[in-house]
């Protein structure tokens, strides 16, 4: 009881993250089970039907229900952000390991790379590669993850500079373990601590970007219900049926702010020399 | 600090590099077909490999690398293939729509940043503290791009009080070219009328981008305000009989603003791209909706130089705030 008080819910922010995520979860569970229509179903006499009593959330310019595609969409827009953050996570964590521990030549090529990849506007990056593999949900996860592996590549490098100077690395080196049983059994799980609450407020940045490649035409593609797709469609029936734009755009935001809530939560809990940074 | 600008420098050469070689692979190494896209979809077999011959595309990569690199030593971009206008030509008649957005943006941002910040700081605690840390919390979650729609549902659509899009009103020119910002070039003149017109344009765009990107910088002012406020220093300058006003202001905030300037630097990178989208929504005739079409007509040497002055600007603006930083802070100055 009191680890889940101490990392989920230590003050009112806290709270309200930790109750908003898992609001969200179960919007994603829930919610496509709780409708009975479908999200693809095309109604040409229920077009953009305001939200009430047949449709909670209204329909679409096709009269599809939007509480449909909002519920069924989550899957589309949370496992995006998910797989964007991991992926991203993932093999900025190699990356930083092995510059980390290695150092000399190694740990110069690989920080530079790092640096070309943050000295230009990352969204610019990604659209040049959404272009050259081609708009979707892939190519978007793809091309964000691409470019945001070398945030966590710097941070896990500064972590790993320190940590194998510590006396239990010291030790393993000395009964011969491999440098890379060292760096993957040894290194990296101490760096979770930091890396953890990184990635669960890593998610709502990603969710922001990759519904914005919707938005712009690059990421998912309609009839998909991704949330950046819906609002994008949205945006032109704005004037007429602004609860098209606005309800998916509530989502999202609800989403980014329970995440961004519950890892400054994590972050707190695990590294509280870090509190109110 | 000749060493440091020298040092800066040849990163900056690195840089450039490294981003000509992501680019120009990424954009070659396409399955989709620029030399088709260019000569257009009703092109007939030979018509288009005569396009791509034409452009070029038929060499080896690294060829073509090599060219555009020399290029690119004279300012030399090589041509758009949709216009036929050289690239460099295309990007600086829409460089200084887009800098005026963002400069105008990031200014705003920051003295809005400092503001909040030190008020929360100073109010510790108190309702108002809490409600500009609600707005900052809320400000990182809010996806821009959406923000930017309601802005224009409620103050062009519902209220009238504001254009939808655009920089002046759809047949009025803008002032004679100085600088390429509207609002600076009418003030210059003397043209108020005009000034008024395109700040009002102005409003919507900048409002999206600066809330969307005021959180978190709003956030760490109120951190390190409340830091420095913690520091012996403060406390000898408090018992010394100083006024609480100079206090914070020339001792406190004059320290408290050297990370923010680094964060500034940070945030224009992200501020920059995100006007990709902005641009979009309000039609604002700038570097963003450009490169935006450039990549859906794939116009690849455009979408190079897009990209290339855009990391150009980014690391501009981070060295100018890596020298702000030196002239206030004299322990970087020393180091």
């Amino acid at each position: 009881m009191k680890t889940i008080k101490k990392y989920f819910f230590r003050d009112i922010p806290s709270a309200m993250g930790t109750i908003i995520s898992l609001g969200i979860i179960l919007f994603m569970i829930i919610g496509p089970a709780a409708t009975k229509y479908d999200p693809l179903e095309v109604d040409m006499g229920a077009k953009l039907v305001a939200p009430g009593a047949s449709h909670i959330f209204g329909t679409d310019e096709m009269g599809r229900d939007l509480f449909s595609r909002l519920a069924y969409g989550s899957w589309y827009s949370m496992g995006t952000a998910l797989a964007v953050v991991l992926l991203a996570a993932a093999f900025g964590i190699v990356a930083g390991g092995i510059a980390g521990y290695a150092g000399g030549g190694v740990y110069n090529v690989l920080m530079r790379i790092c640096d070309v990849f943050l000295s230009f506007p990352q969204i610019f990056l990604a659209m040049i590669i959404a272009a050259a593999i081609g708009a979707g949900i892939g190519p978007t996860i793809f091309a964000l993850a691409v470019s945001w592996w070398p945030n966590y590549a710097r941070m896990v490098r500064g972590m790993v500079i320190v940590i194998k100077e510590k006396l239990y690395v010291e030790s393993a080196k000395s009964i011969g373990m491999h440098p890379v049983r060292i760096i993957f059994r040894i290194i990296i799980p101490q760096t979770m601590s930091m890396v953890i609450p990184q990635i669960t407020m890593g998610i709502g940045n990603a969710l922001i970007a990759a519904s914005g490649f919707s938005f712009i035409g690059l990421g998912a593609q309609m009839p998909t219900p991704e949330w950046g797709a819906m609002i994008s469609q949205g945006s032109r029936y704005v004037f007429n049926a602004p609860y098209y734009v606005v309800i998916p755009g509530i989502f999202i935001f609800l989403s980014v702010l329970g995440f961004s809530l519950l890892g400054d939560s994590l972050q707190e809990a695990t590294n509280p020399e870090l509190k109110n940074i | 600090m000749a060493k440091f600008l020298a040092k800066r420098f040849l990163s900056l050469i690195f840089v450039v590099i490294g981003i000509t070689l992501i680019v120009f692979f990424a954009t070659h190494c396409l399955p989709a077909d620029p030399a088709r896209a260019a000569a257009g979809p009703s092109a007939s077999k030979e018509q288009v490999e005569e396009k791509r011959a034409e452009l070029g595309l038929d060499k080896p990569v690294y060829e073509q690398y090599i060219s555009y690199m020399k290029g690119l030593l004279h300012f030399d971009m090589g041509k758009s293939y949709k216009s036929k206008q050289p690239v460099t030509k295309e990007i600086s008649t829409r460089l200084a729509a887009t800098m005026e957005l963002t400069i105008s943006s990031l200014v705003i941002f920051f003295i809005l940043a400092l503001l909040l910040g030190s008020i929360a700081a100073l109010k510790r605690n108190k309702l108002v503290d809490h409600m500009i840390r609600f707005f900052s919390v809320a400000s990182m979650a809010v996806p821009p791009y959406w923000l930017a729609l309601i802005l224009q549902y409620v103050f062009y659509f519902k209220a009238s009080l504001m254009p939808a899009g655009y920089r002046l009103p759809v047949g009025v020119a803008g002032p004679d070219t100085i600088t390429g910002f509207y609002l600076l070039d009418s003030a210059l003149q003397g043209n108020w009328e005009l000034f008024f017109l395109s700040g009002k344009h102005l409003v919507l765009p900048v409002l999206s981008l600066v809330i969307g990107y005021c959180g978190i910088t709003t956030r760490m002012m109120r951190t390190q305000l409340l830091q420095e406020l913690r520091q012996d220093y403060i406390r000898t300058a408090r018992s010394k009989g100083l006024l609480e006003r100079p206090v914070i202001l020339r001792h406190a905030m004059k320290n408290a603003i050297s990370p923010i300037l680094t964060m500034l630097g940070m945030q224009a990178g992200g501020m920059i791209g995100g006007t990709v989208l902005i641009e979009k929504i309000f039609s604002w005739p700038g570097l963003g909706s450009y490169a935006l079409e450039s990549i859906l007509s794939m116009d690849l040497l455009v979408i190079a130089g897009i990209t290339m002055v855009m990391a150009i600007i980014f690391i501009l603006i981070n060295l100018i705030v890596d020298i702000s930083y030196i002239l206030i802070d004299p322990r970087v100055r020393l180091s």
